[in-house]
């Protein structure tokens, strides 16, 4: 099959089997955890298993950039910048309220799908490359 | 940045998608030159300059030139 543009095929392949592993090892792991159902070697290898599905998102984010014409590498990079800037904006903020303003505590881990939420956010409102 | 873009399209009777096959771009790389959201790098209009056979400025007028600014 080819992969005509904006060459995203493979990527999207790779997309889907990432969040897969990604959702089905913190289901494992909620599920594992408790009355110890897993011993902690397994927990722990399944926690890097999350690190990598998260690892090899990204990277596989970089080399959809990298193939792309230069319109679309350039609003990619513009919406990944925004979609960060949301992430630690709303991450600072809510840690802060975490720390002293006694809001729940919320599992680090989270950030992640909402870099991706924000990024999916911002694509609708990000169409242009200029400043 | 304003273009010839889509006059010099239209007058060849090539779609975007065409334009961009010939180029080597996306479709969507077209439209955005067209409705001047993207700003093409020098390697780009020499690459649209060649496929309409024109000089880059008869593409995209240079806009730094008084006699274009008007």
């Amino acid at each position: 099959m080819t992969d005509g543009w904006p060459r995203s095929f493979s990527y999207t392949i790779g997309t889907v089997a990432n969040w897969a592993l990604f959702l089905f090892a913190v289901w494992l792991l909620s599920w594992g955890s408790g009355e110890g159902r897993l011993p902690q070697p397994a927990l722990w290898a399944i926690v890097l298993i999350v690190g990598v599905s998260v690892a090899a998102q990204f990277a596989a984010a970089y080399r959809l950039i990298a193939h792309q014409d230069e319109y679309i590498r350039a609003i990619t990079a513009k919406r990944i910048i925004a979609a960060t800037g949301l992430t630690l904006t709303a991450a600072v903020l809510w840690g802060l309220a975490e720390q002293f303003l006694g809001m729940p505590i919320l599992p680090m881990w989270v950030i992640y799908p909402l870099f991706w939420g924000l990024f999916g956010a911002a694509t609708p409102f990000i169409r242009d490359t200029r400043p | 940045m304003k273009s010839r873009l889509k006059v010099l399209r239209a007058e060849r009777d090539w779609t975007q998608e065409q334009l961009s096959a010939a180029i080597g771009v996306s479709r969507q790389a077209i439209n955005a030159l067209e409705t001047e959201r993207h700003d093409p790098s020098l390697d780009l209009a020499y690459r649209i300059a060649a496929a309409f056979e024109l000089p880059v400025e008869q593409v995209f007028p240079n806009p730094h030139c008084r006699r274009n600014a008007s």
